[in-house]
């Protein structure tokens, strides 16, 4: 008898579909026409040789996908529940660094609320001042800096500060998409961009994301560390958390919905229904992405989603 | 009820140390003062081998 790995997942999408192993990292991205086999043997789990076609069968085994057992100890291998858990209340800060009294804030902020990930965007080089500011403290644990500035980005990584270019692409991208179980396990429950995160602008603004519109505070304020401690439970503040990729039109139809950080802001249509105003790069529905041949838009497909309805020519 | 400080006293003089049946009932004083010795600062954390980076895309 054999049994699947309980690393392999299978992301089915309109048209193609991802067969992903956390172990070895492999991706398949495989026609939905092919995919029928595999999606039985996952609801089975466990299967004998004899059921399987021998092509699909080697291609499994050799790609360690599938493990020889017996069926007495079949009942040792569970199914794996993916849930995420996380320590932290908020695990990224956002900085736009405008000068250093923001910059000793947002730190302190960190140490406060315990925010392991801090992350600024900025041209100057203050890298020896975070330096110095992080090296008595636990949070933040590390600092990535990210800048476009060529100077900057000629200087090495330090212990605890790492330092990025700023990516001027469109935010999801062939290059983005990555296979990851964190991520993997995050966007089953959560929006993966939204989630556990805090943003302050160049004017001390308070936000969720960059690209939220909701403002909740200035740290310019008094008592500015009490205040954010009180805003990151509210409602409000986390109002997109649990708008996983299940719930938004088009991207539950598509095979990266566990692999993709999107920045678009959702919108409510009705409870558990959630639609974005603008067109992800890439269309599940023909599985093409922008610039690639023979794109089309999904507009150009004739689907609609908007605040009053999901409409679609295709069968879905 | 012996008398600790004649006896030592006594067998010093004979150029003998005080606890000469290896009884250790005369612990010898350690002059050196101990120091206390961190491996890593107080502030810093033991395991500062491994810390947390961003697992994914952020901005
Ligand atoms: S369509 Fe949605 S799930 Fe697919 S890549 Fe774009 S944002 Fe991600």
């Amino acid at each position: 008898m054999y049994g699947i790995s309980s690393n392999i997942t299978l992301t089915k999408g309109y048209r193609k579909s991802i067969l992903a192993n956390f172990g070895s990292r492999d991706i398949f991205h495989i026609n939905n026409t092919e995919v029928k086999e595999i999606a039985t043997l996952f609801e089975q789990r466990f299967f004998e040789k004899e059921e399987v076609s021998p092509e699909l069968f080697q291609f499994l085994y050799d790609h360690r996908m599938i493990y020889k057992t017996q069926k007495k100890i079949q009942h040792h291998f569970p199914k794996i529940n993916r849930i995420y858990e996380s320590r932290h209340t908020i695990e990224f800060l956002i900085l736009d660094y405008s000068n250093d009294t923001t910059l000793q804030k947002a730190i302190e902020i960190c140490s406060a609320i315990r925010i392991p990930n801090l992350l600024i965007r900025g041209n100057k080089n203050i890298i020896d001042r975070i330096r110095n500011s992080i090296s008595n403290l636990s949070y933040p644990e590390s600092v990535t800096f990210i800048t476009s500035n060529p100077s900057l980005l000629k200087l090495k990584n330090l212990f605890r500060i790492v330092i990025q270019e700023e990516d001027i692409q469109s935010f999801v991208n062939r290059d983005t998409i990555d296979l990851n179980p964190i991520l993997f396990t995050e966007s089953l429950s959560y929006h993966t961009y939204f989630h556990k995160k805090i943003y302050i602008d160049s004017n001390g603004f308070v936000k969720n994301t960059p690209e939220s519109k909701e403002v909740f505070l200035n740290i310019k304020e008094s008592n500015f560390i009490e205040k954010i401690k009180n805003i990151i439970i509210t409602k409000e503040f986390r109002k997109y958390w649990k708008v996983h990729k299940d719930l938004c039109d088009i991207c539950k139809h598509c095979e990266f919905r566990h692999m993709c950080v999107d920045n678009r802001i959702p919108f409510q249509r009705i409870p558990k229904e959630w639609y974005h105003e603008n067109e992800c790069t890439y269309n599940p529905f023909i599985s093409k992405w922008q610039g690639e041949k023979g794109y089309q838009s999904i507009k150009s497909l004739g689907i609609r989603s908007t605040k009053d309805e999901f409409s679609s020519p295709l069968k879905i | 009820m012996k008398n600790n400080h004649e006896y030592i006293t006594q067998l010093k003089k004979y150029g003998l140390p005080a606890d000469v049946l290896n009884v250790n009932s005369f612990p010898i004083k350690q002059n050196t003062t101990q120091k206390t010795n961190h491996l890593y600062s107080k502030i810093s954390r033991a395991n500062w081998n491994n810390f947390i980076m961003p697992f994914k895309k952020i901005i």
